[in-house]
């Protein structure tokens, strides 16, 4: 079937502009300011292609939200906010890229990104061009704590409060003989060893069961070997808080097939987020298993919470996760010190931003440590059930843990940081 | 003593889906020289086909069994109008343009996948009938791993009888071996490549349905399958049915045995099998030197 040459070209030729379209980077101008003057300019970083994507679009969802409502009631400095929507892809050295792009363009910080893997690499170009990244997400403590720097923000809550928080739920219960499970990459040992070993220094009778530590390759979701390994062990608890949206669904899945969770009790101090717990099937919740959440479902009941959750529902027709509530009040939060520095001038921002309090949605507030600029948001610590109104997973007996305690002094970060050059 | 027959067990399960995905993999670099990167895309693909066919049917009892029928053939379609339109204009061409137009492929599904069902991973359900479980060591295990894994055997047992006792088996064999002679002596090259891609379409979107319950469905599983279905090819010999088995068999158990003697170093068990055999035997356990 000869079609000549030409037409062999521009197939081709179609065929490189399809692949081209589909390789371009995920660049969209946000929502058009309603008030006055040169826009002041952000950058929304979050990943909408990758393991993550099924929550990282709603972290744009949540910063365009915020920089509309500021627009209306007349925007910073009376000029309005301009955000560029950037997709990372989960690659830290697309997420580098788009943060110089924006940075080059103008922007004075970026809300993102969310992913672990991502934060670090982008934290070193913040530090190079002296401009913020304000973490939504990102939990691994080593981001802030040891990895931390002028130009790094995360207000979303450090992932040693809710390690810390879990421990000492789990000190009150009589169970000593534990297996850890996790994906194996940055977070996931990080929760592991926190968590087990605030639990040790809790209740020292404690221990992870000989060969019981598994390590699974980031995102591989066959867990068939290691669950009958795990069985073979007969542990009391199966902690497994390493393994992150699908990866903690199939595994779940794939336990209750053999029965785990009626002989073992479960752990994992973030499943009551949706980003881990949507898309599992109702025989699957492990009703009243120990877990937590920043953002837990059904909806905390402040109103301001509530106007939040209503307006994101009708804005977007979609339900806001801990990425859009975070880079909601990242944004919010920048605008105010803004407001309170009187200019766009980076370092004033920074200097207005050391100490601010943030009112959370979902009630509490908190500061935003001076000396590593973390902030002190604590997690809503309860039971995983299942939830008919959302026909989803979410909370029961959710209660506020506060950060404060469990965060490392300013000593211990100083410590941290010298350690690590 | 129940540890070791239960990790056997999750050991062949691994190893059959790690070879019905496999053995589609090195048939058509076999027989095409194609490195189909596109692979994990079918299987992915049919994933989402078995989704959407349970949904349809989801009041039926029968509804996993009609997808595990029909999702591979709705696949495989796709994979002769792929090999027809696509594939066909780049045979015998240079490495690079086969590797551009599979990867493009990966590219243009995945998008196609995500503005059909969107990004929330999908549950495929447990066909009813087999919900129930057997007693190993103490341990209930669930009765439908022993559906995957007597599948994959009779697939492979199929896949012998076609490829060494019929006339087709020789003649894919023959154009596997030595390309140039085989058209000389008057097979239909053509008709045969397609034939052969269907097929091996065919086996990953049956590797995606039986994973499928499994693993659930999502963006993404087609990557996780690639990687480790290239680690398995390239261990079995690039074009080595029997290798592929063997190479799957070997991995699953390496896996599956590997966890419980060094639980911290398992994920790297089989990339450093992998690394083991292309230094010893570069062409694979059961492969041909590259003449």
């Amino acid at each position: 079937m000869k079609l000549g040459v030409r037409f062999t070209w521009i197939g081709l030729l179609a065929a490189l502009f399809l692949m081209l379209a589909a390789c371009a980077p995920g660049v969209a101008p946000g929502p058009t300011p309603a008030a006055v003057g040169p826009p002041i300019k952000i950058a929304s970083i979050n990943s909408t292609t990758g393991v993550l994507a099924f929550s990282g679009y709603r972290g744009h969802h949540g910063a365009t939200m915020a920089v509309e409502e500021i627009n209306k009631a007349g925007g910073v400095l009376g000029r309005p906010l301009e955000l560029t929507i950037m997709d990372d892809k989960t690659d830290p050295a697309e997420g580098v890229k788009l943060f110089r792009e924006a940075v080059a363009a103008g922007a004075i910080a970026s809300i993102g990104p969310f992913a672990s893997a991502v934060a670090p690499a982008v934290s070193e170009a913040a530090k190079e061009l002296k401009t913020p990244a304000f973490f939504p997400g990102a939990w691994s403590r080593f981001i802030i704590e040891e990895a931390g720097h002028r130009y790094t923000f995360r207000i979303a809550t450090n992932d040693r409060v809710f390690a810390e928080a879990t421990a000492e739920e789990l000190a009150k219960k009589p169970f000593t003989r534990y297996c850890t499970i996790a994906w194996d990459f940055a977070y996931g040992r990080d929760i592991t060893a926190t968590t087990m070993a605030a639990l040790k220094k809790k209740k020292p009778a404690v221990a992870v069961l000989p060969g019981c530590e598994f390590w699974v390759k980031f995102g591989d979701s066959e867990f068939t070997p290691y669950i009958t390994a795990i069985m073979g062990k007969e542990p009391e608890v199966v902690m497994f808080g390493g393994l992150v949206a699908e990866g903690v669904r199939a595994f779940i899945k794939q336990a209750n097939r053999f029965g785990l969770f009626a002989k073992a009790h479960a752990v994992h101090p973030s499943l009551g987020m949706p980003l881990n717990n949507w898309g599992m099937a109702k025989e699957d919740v492990i009703e009243g298993m120990l877990t937590g959440a920043g953002y837990p479902y059904p909806p905390v009941d402040t109103p301001v919470n509530k106007q939040f959750f209503d307006q994101f529902r009708s804005r977007f027709n979609d339900f806001p996760m801990e990425t859009s509530v975070e880079s909601y009040i990242a944004v919010k939060t920048l605008a105010k010190a803004i407001e309170k520095a009187g200019t766009v001038d980076k370092e004033k921002i920074i200097d207005a931003l050391e100490g601010m309090t943030v009112e959370l949605l979902t009630g509490p507030k908190v500061t935003i440590r001076p000396f590593d600029h973390q902030s002190t948001q604590g997690w809503w610590m309860g039971e995983l059930t299942w939830n008919d109104q959302y026909g989803q997973p979410a909370m029961k007996k959710a209660h506020y843990v506060a950060g404060d305690p469990y965060l490392p002094s300013q000593e211990e970060i100083q410590r941290l940081r010298a350690a690590k050059k | 003593m129940g540890v070791l027959v239960l990790q056997g067990v999750s050991s062949l399960v691994s190893a059959s889906i790690l070879f019905l995905f496999a053995s589609g993999l090195t048939l058509v670099f076999g027989v095409t020289r194609i490195l189909n990167i596109a692979h994990g895309t079918f299987y992915m693909l049919t994933g989402y086909f078995a989704f959407t066919i349970a949904q349809a049917l989801a009041g039926s009892t029968l509804k996993f069994w009609v997808a595990l029928a029909i999702a591979p053939l709705a696949v495989a379609a796709l994979g002769a109008l792929v090999e027809v339109l696509l594939l066909r204009r780049i045979y015998g061409r240079d490495m690079l343009l086969q590797v551009l137009l599979t990867t493009a492929l990966i590219f243009v599904f995945a998008d196609l996948i995500r503005f059909f069902w969107g990004l929330l991973q999908k549950s495929v359900p447990f066909p009813v009938q087999l919900m129930g479980g057997v007693s190993l060591g103490g341990i209930t295990f669930p009765i439908y791993y022993s559906l995957v894994i007597g599948v994959s055997l009779a697939v492979g047992l199929g896949l012998w009888y076609a490829l060494y006792r019929t006339r087709w088996g020789i003649l894919v064999r023959a154009t596997a071996q030595d390309r140039e002679m085989s058209s000389a002596l008057g097979v239909d090259e053509r008709r045969l490549f397609t034939l052969v891609f269907v097929l091996s379409c065919w086996l990953a979107g049956m590797a995606g349905v039986l994973a499928s319950p499994i693993l659930s469905v999502s963006l993404g599983m087609d990557m996780e399958a690639i990687i480790e279905g290239f680690a398995v090819i390239v261990v079995g010999g690039l074009g080595s049915m029997p290798g592929a088995m063997l190479s799957a068999l070997l991995m699953g158990f390496v896996k599956g045995f590997g966890i419980l003697v060094l639980p911290q170093f398992a994920m790297a068990f089989i990339f450093a099998l992998m690394a083991v055999v292309l230094i010893v035997r570069p062409w694979g356990l059961l492969g041909r030197p590259e003449s």
